[in-house]
């Protein structure tokens, strides 16, 4: 037994609620979020002796939830570009619809990004880390994209 | 300096962004999380670390093959009490090997031509919302010969009440919870029967465990794919080297197929056989591979198996 298997766990039900909205926010249905924070706890745990430094366990089950997530998408795909649509329909009404509209056109990589970025707030280190590139990458790709929105939204 | 410039563009354009995002940010942390997404979370944790406890006992199960014969019991039942599982075990194997038992193939079969399966016992229970219906099989023997499987199937059985037991009893009775198990001859040739245990398991969300016994029919025992393939690991490589090949060329043709091999996170992709996999065989006398739900792949995959083409394994069986 060692000992990342229990902070593994601990980080896992602490956070249960943070891994749900960000499987959430890749599959938009509940059924399949749940499905991922399912999968992800028991691949998490099935590999915890993979984790070398404890102190990266919560990036490390960020990127076991994205990696679940996008795995999940490709076989969704049809069914989730109809939801976004009608997400994108709904928030038109608060505002923002431009924006909305504009993140639905990225790839699921760069939404990733944004995701991380702003909505959990993550320094680019940690980020890279996550999605297993070097910070630099992370850099010049995060601000291609924030270009490319600008350019669409425009 | 140009260098500088450029970072404070960078800055502006992140800060400008963080402002517009403000609202879907907001959103974001308003999506509702469901009151059994920790439960999922839960049980993804709890079946993991059952596999876990399974896989340890395997190993411990080969060192009793080398002498510590007293615990085999204790193991067995551990590793049965495991209801997150497809297990196929297969007997027989050592017939290819050692003379004294490809000598007992002369002799006639304890199991007959057409193997015999029954239904032993069923147990059955229900307390409110929790139900159960277990099927246990066994094989009849041609000449009243204890056929060494029967005990083997039927403890596997025990470990899955004793499972409904626990579960209910740690439950209190909340909640919903159903277990049933049944079983099929998945498939039968001159040598081997492989009788199929299908557990289906509704909480949350449903599971399903399948677990195969391949049982010689000569000697009455299972049979591991350790033994059925001589032990040496050279053909277990061979195997999972073209069951790797079977799930590219899979994953290439259709996108809607996933395996865990070439992933972003290799630490989790299929590596290769443990010897202790499920199978049974085809009817021209292929190798199929069973692999429980999670193992190979993701979750919506299911459970998955693969056939091996005779090209690879050669015949394992007259």
């Amino acid at each position: 037994m060692n000992s990342c298997e229990k902070i593994i766990e601990d980080v896992l039900t602490e956070n249960y609620g943070q891994f749900y909205r960000l499987a959430y926010g890749y599959v938009r249905n509940e059924e399949d979020a749940l499905d991922i924070v399912q999968e992800s706890a028991y691949k998490a745990i099935k590999e915890a002796e993979k984790l070398k430094n404890p102190a990266f366990a919560k990036t490390w089950i960020y990127r076991i939830v994205i990696n679940t997530a996008i795995s999940q998408l490709r076989k969704k795909r049809e069914t989730v570009s109809l939801d976004e649509a009608a997400e994108i329909a709904v928030n038109a009404s608060y505002g923002n619809a431009d924006l909305q509209k504009a993140l639905s056109g990225l790839t699921d990589e760069q939404k990733t990004l944004i995701r991380l970025r702003f909505f959990e707030d993550m320094k680019l280190e940690e980020i890279a880390m996550v999605m297993d590139e070097n910070p630099n990458t992370i850099k010049s790709r995060l601000y291609r994209t924030l270009k490319e929105l600008q350019v669409k939204m425009a | 300096m140009e260098k500088n410039c450029k970072y404070e563009e960078e800055e502006l354009l992140e800060k400008e962004f963080q402002s517009q995002v403000m609202n879907m940010k907001q959103k974001y942390g308003e999506i509702p999380v469901p009151a059994h997404a920790r439960d999922r979370m839960l049980a993804g944790i709890r079946q993991a670390k059952e596999e876990k406890e399974r896989s340890v006992s395997r190993v411990i199960s080969l060192e009793d093959r080398k002498g510590r014969k007293n615990m085999k019991n204790h193991v067995w039942m551990k590793r049965t009490a495991v209801a997150a599982a497809a297990v196929l075990v297969t007997v027989g194997a050592l017939a290819n090997i050692s003379p004294v038992t490809a000598n007992a193939m002369e002799k006639l079969p304890i199991i007959g031509t057409l193997a015999k399966v029954m239904t032993f016992r069923t147990f059955e229970d229900e307390q409110g919302n929790f139900n159960s219906k277990i099927d246990i099989p066994k094989i009849d023997s041609e000449n009243g010969t204890e056929i060494a499987a029967n005990q083997e199937i039927e403890e596997y059985a025990e470990s899955l009440i004793a499972q409904y037991e626990k579960d209910l009893e740690s439950s209190g009775g909340e909640g919903h919870y159903s277990m049933e198990s049944s079983y099929d001859i998945v498939s039968q040739n001159d040598r081997y029967v492989s009788i199929r245990i299908n557990t289906t398991l509704v909480m949350a969300s449903g599971t399903q465990y399948v677990k195969v016994f391949t049982i010689d029919k000569t000697t009455g025992n299972t049979v591991s794919l350790t033994d059925l393939t001589g032990g040496s690991g050279e053909m277990l490589t061979k195997i999972s080297e073209n069951i790797k090949e079977q799930m590219r060329a899979q994953m290439k043709e259709d996108e809607n197929i996933a395996y865990f091999i070439d992933s972003d996170i290799p630490e989790m992709d299929f590596a290769g056989l443990t010897g202790e996999e499920s199978y049974s065989f085809s009817d021209s006398g292929e190798l199929v591979i069973y692999f429980d739900e999670y193992d190979v792949a993701p979750g919506y995959m299911g459970a998955v198996s693969f056939t091996i083409p005779l090209e690879v394994t050669g015949q394992l069986f007259q």
